[in-house]
């Protein structure tokens, strides 16, 4: 039985803002296995980058872990102290950000960042030259062209694309046992997209890494997970297995989400949207919070939570499909058609063709 | 990268001929005759005359100008008033101890400015932090001559320490240096509360940056962060201002110098202000202006020279 | 034509909601507690400008050569200097000598420099070029030298030392309103090409003033202590105000002269100087976070 690598149990993450102490993540569970990767995906302000920021231990100062546990390697990670935080980040748990033009040092060589994030993990092991030696090969591993010149290059010689390379470069250099990446092909063109997912995907083949995937695209999303969990308003709505997922899902968020995906295969006159905003967190609604947008709500949704609930191999968050919540409508409506939730919020008629897949 | 080493060259050029030609003119803005200044107002009007026109005051005023910096740059800045004696020779006999007193003052910023931001910024809104803060804010307000003042009750005066008067003599460097102590001090601690408050905002700065947050997710310490990567970043920009304020330190080695009776450059022009000593103040105005100037450059170029954004630029261009 | 006319119209209105947003925004800087040390001082001294006569305790030019050199004491509460008169009168009237230099230059300068940099920035081309160069020359000369020589030429007095600061300040406010003009003619040409013709001025005024207010007020609250503190330095070294006249600086002036006797006037002129200097600088900075909190620079954790 392998060891679960990372383990989070109920997480919640407030800020205080204001006086007030809001809350950005609220009651997450997941795990991940060695090799695993797993998706987050979500909309600006679901609370995927304070999820990541909580992991490493990197949350601002008005930002505090309210509940719950986070275990990496049987290790708690909750009320660890900050030396030993700052010991298992890089070597243990990394991350990987989502804008490569600003997450190096303007005037500093990477060469020398790079060896910096070394000598931090092996203190006084080893000589600069061998260092270096060990700089180099990850730079070239990770199919930066004539590493040993560019290790004495400054950030802004490098592109945007390599700039990331060498972020995932260091990732490697380290070997932690989990990584986060939080959107890393944001801001890169589709091709420079899949070698950084390539790259990725070799992390986890070659060093068994467990990685957390965060993302607001769902083709990467697709493409690269194994499981994955959908957050709306600092709460997980849905997760489980990524195929099944794409396939059938459950929580009407991610029905919408998926539908609103703009496909080439699918012809249709107008961009389908979800209509209404994401909530903000300091006046979230009472009862789920996506209830004020969601085609499928009932009284009971906008008065109380749900919980969430195994269905198949998913856990769902949403009344639907619990049996005792009283919600009345059946649930195979549900999952039948996709647009046609859309299309019933948008109010027009729209000419949807519905592909047969 | 060297076209614009060229432009800005020339920028300074003009300005520095500018200033030339301004205080060239300044004679004709003197109420009265110049002359008759020096001559006294009984003088002989043949003699006045004479002066006039050996002293070029009738030519058109470009030439006049013309003259005054064709002259200049061949270090013949005019005789004084008094003595007749070479301008020349009465700054270069200045000019070293305030040039002196401005560096030393300018070592003090540093010295003290940047540890002073560097304490409180370590641990933000801590009590270190507001007591460097407060402190910071404090020495903002004390202009140097008020700090000289303050400086003088408080050692010379009450506690009978440090001297009071002059500059010393360069064959004794410890006298020299105890000459130098409080004026230096006076002179510098207005400017240490400023660099001091500056650095921090830029620290803080720095701090906030995804860069920062990248080491610190790879697990370097914190130290090093702080030393290394946010010092070298924040004090980029301080730099520049840095040469600006060697130019306002020139500017306020004025007032130390006189209240400590130094005899630098400051107090040349002052006396001779007081004495309507006319080429000594055209000569002193345009030796400060030159050296400000420079000042501003010297900050400008080595700002851009620390940039390594900009060092390789011209590395390239030298390929 | 007219609906662009009557949009421009409602902006530049004095409204209600304007008033509103002055008095919240007043009240947003007393909030501060630099702000309110700021205010505080700033009115302080008015008042005590404005009230001399009835505030201070005796004549400033009232001598009393026997009771020369006291220090603080019931009679005279900061003691007298070298020719027996009150200190505390004397640096009462002192606020009002530097309130009258420093106020006053500092408007000129915000005046001219306005005036000059719209015309650098409205006409362009050559005018604007030499405009530069000048203010730059101004700049390139330490204040106070430049005052020294300015005073040498004018001869000192309160007057001329008005203008002297006035004329190195100006190149600030020069600054300022081309930059802002640059801004607004950017987007005006989008504009212009619907023929607004004739409304081009007035669309840069109405305009530009409101965009310009913030950074003109911040400006303002710096550079009044600045001047103050120029003139004190000036008057000290001789060649501004002239004694009698009880300028901050002349007290520090004739302080020194007698500084082995008394040390009393410099030390109260001196606090007098760093209390005006500290509370208007702070009084500047919370208006700069009050009115434009990107300028302020990133603080540890957000406490409000």
């Amino acid at each position: 039985m392998t060891e679960t690598v990372l383990s989070v149990k109920n997480l919640t993450v407030t800020y205080r803002v204001a006086g007030r102490d809001v809350a950005a993540v609220d009651g997450v569970s997941f795990e991940v296995e060695p090799g695993e990767i797993l998706g987050v995906v979500g909309e600006s302000g679901c609370g995927k980058s304070t999820l990541s920021a909580a992991l490493l231990g990197l949350l601002p100062r008005n930002g505090a872990i309210l509940n719950g546990q986070i275990g990496l390697r049987g290790e708690s990670l909750v009320g660890a102290t900050a030396e030993r935080m700052r010991e298992l980040r890089g070597g243990q748990i990394a991350m990987v950000f989502q804008d490569p033009l600003t997450s190096l040092n303007p005037t500093f060589t990477i060469g020398s960042q790079l060896v910096d994030a070394l000598r931090a993990h092996h203190p006084g092991r080893g000589s600069r030259a061998e260092m270096r030696e060990k700089v180099v090969a990850a730079l070239s591993s990770v199919g930066i062209p004539a590493p040993r010149e560019r290790v004495d290059s400054y950030p802004h010689e490098l592109s945007g694309g390599q700039r990331q390379r060498v972020m995932i470069a260091t990732a490697l250099m380290l070997e932690p046992a989990a990584l986060v990446a939080d959107e890393p092909t944001s801001s890169l063109d589709v091709t420079l997209e899949a070698q950084i997912l390539h790259l990725l995907d070799r992390l986890r083949r070659e060093h068994d890494t467990a990685i957390v995937l965060i993302s607001h695209d769902l083709g990467v999303i697709a493409q690269s997970c194994d499981r994955v969990i959908v957050m709306y308003a600092g709460r997980q709505v849905e997760s489980g297995d990524v195929g099944e997922l794409f396939q059938r899902p459950r929580h009407p968020y991610t029905q919408a989400l998926l539908a609103a995906a703009p496909s080439l295969s699918r012809r249709r006159e107008r961009l389908l949207s979800i209509e209404g905003r994401v909530p903000s967190l300091s006046a979230l609604p009472g009862g789920c919070k996506f209830a004020p947008r969601c085609s499928y709500a009932e009284d009971v949704c906008h008065g109380r939570e749900p919980g969430l609930l195994a269905v198949g191999s998913q856990l769902v968050r949403c009344h639907a499909y619990d049996s005792n919540s009283g919600y009345r409508r059946q649930v195979a409506q549900l999952t039948s058609s996709r647009e046609e939730a859309l299309v019933r919020q948008s109010d027009s008629p729209a000419e949807v063709s519905v592909e047969d897949k | 990268m060297v076209v614009y080493l060229i432009r800005r060259l020339l920028m300074t050029m003009v300005v520095i001929i500018l200033l030339a030609s301004l205080v060239a003119s300044l004679v004709h803005f003197i109420p009265g005759n110049p002359v008759t200044i020096v001559l006294g107002p009984h003088a002989n009007p043949a003699l006045v005359a004479q002066a006039q026109r050996e002293m070029h005051l009738n030519d058109p005023i470009l030439v006049q100008i013309y003259l005054f910096l064709s002259n200049a740059v061949r270090g013949n800045l005019g005789s004084d008033f008094l003595n007749n004696a070479p301008v020349s020779q009465l700054i270069m006999a200045a000019l070293p101890h305030t040039v002196i007193l401005a560096v030393a003052a300018l070592l003090l910023v540093i010295l003290v400015g940047v540890p002073l931001s560097v304490y409180g910024t370590r641990r933000p809104d801590s009590w270190a932090d507001r007591i460097s803060a407060a402190v910071s804010i404090s020495l903002i307000t004390l202009p140097p001559y008020v700090a000289g003042l303050l400086l003088l009750i408080l050692f010379p005066v009450t506690l009978h320490i440090l001297p009071a008067i002059g500059a010393g003599s360069f064959s004794d460097p410890v006298g020299y240096l105890e000459h130098l102590i409080l004026p230096a001090i006076a002179l510098a601690v207005g400017w240490i509360g400023y660099i001091a408050r500056l650095l921090r905002a830029s620290m803080l700065e720095v701090l906030n940056t995804s860069y920062v947050r990248t080491a610190r997710s790879w697990g370097v310490k914190e130290r090093i962060i702080f030393y290394k990567y946010v010092l070298k970043n924040a004090v980029i920009p301080t730099i520049a201002i840095l040469g600006v304020g060697l130019g306002q330190l020139i500017g306020g080695a004025i007032f130390v110098e006189v209240i400590f009776a130094r005899p630098g450059l400051g107090t040349l022009v002052y006396d001779a202000i007081q004495q309507r000593n006319y080429p000594v103040v055209q000569a002193g105005v345009l030796v400060i202006g030159v050296m400000f100037v420079f000042a501003n450059l010297l900050a400008d170029l080595s700002y851009r020279f620390v940039d390594p954004r900009v060092r390789v630029e011209l590395g390239r261009l030298r390929r | 034509m007219s609906v662009a006319a009557s949009s421009v119209d409602r902006e530049a209105a004095v409204s209600p909601g304007r008033m509103q947003g002055v008095l919240s925004g007043l009240a947003a800087l007393v909030r501060r507690p630099n702000g309110a040390f700021g205010v505080s001082v700033a009115v302080g001294m008015v008042v005590l400008a404005i009230f001399a006569p009835q505030i201070a305790p005796y004549n400033p030019d009232a001598q009393n050569i026997p009771a020369a050199f006291q220090g603080p004491g019931t009679t005279h509460l900061l003691g007298t200097d070298e020719l027996g008169r009150d200190l505390l009168s004397r640096l009462i009237y002192g606020t009002r000598i530097e309130l009258s230099v420093a106020l006053p230059a500092v408007a000129i300068a915000v005046l001219c420099g306005l005036v000059l940099g719209l015309m650098a920035g409205y006409f362009g081309g050559l005018i604007d070029s030499v405009l530069v160069i000048i203010m730059d020359t101004v700049q390139a000369f330490p204040a106070v030298i430049l005052a020294l020589a300015l005073l040498f030429l004018l001869g000192p007095s309160l007057g001329n030392v008005r203008i002297v600061i006035a004329i190195a300040f100006v190149p600030n406010y020069a600054r300022v309103s081309r930059a802002s003009v640059y801004a607004t003619k950017q987007n005006l040409y989008i504009e212009s090409e619907r023929a607004l013709g004739a409304s081009h001025r007035r669309v840069v005024l109405v305009h530009l003033l409101p965009n310009i207010i913030a950074p003109l007020l911040i400006l303002i609250a710096m550079d009044t202590p600045s001047a103050i503190v120029t003139e004190a330095g000036l008057s000290f070294l001789g060649l501004g105000v002239q004694p009698p006249t009880p300028s901050w600086g002349v007290l520090l002036s004739d302080g020194f002269t007698n500084v082995y006797t008394s040390p009393w006037e410099i030390i109260f002129a001196s606090l007098a100087l760093m209390v005006a200097t500290l509370g208007l600088t702070m009084l500047g900075e919370a208006l700069r976070d009050v009115l434009d909190p990107r300028l302020a620079g990133s603080r540890g954790s957000e406490r409000s």
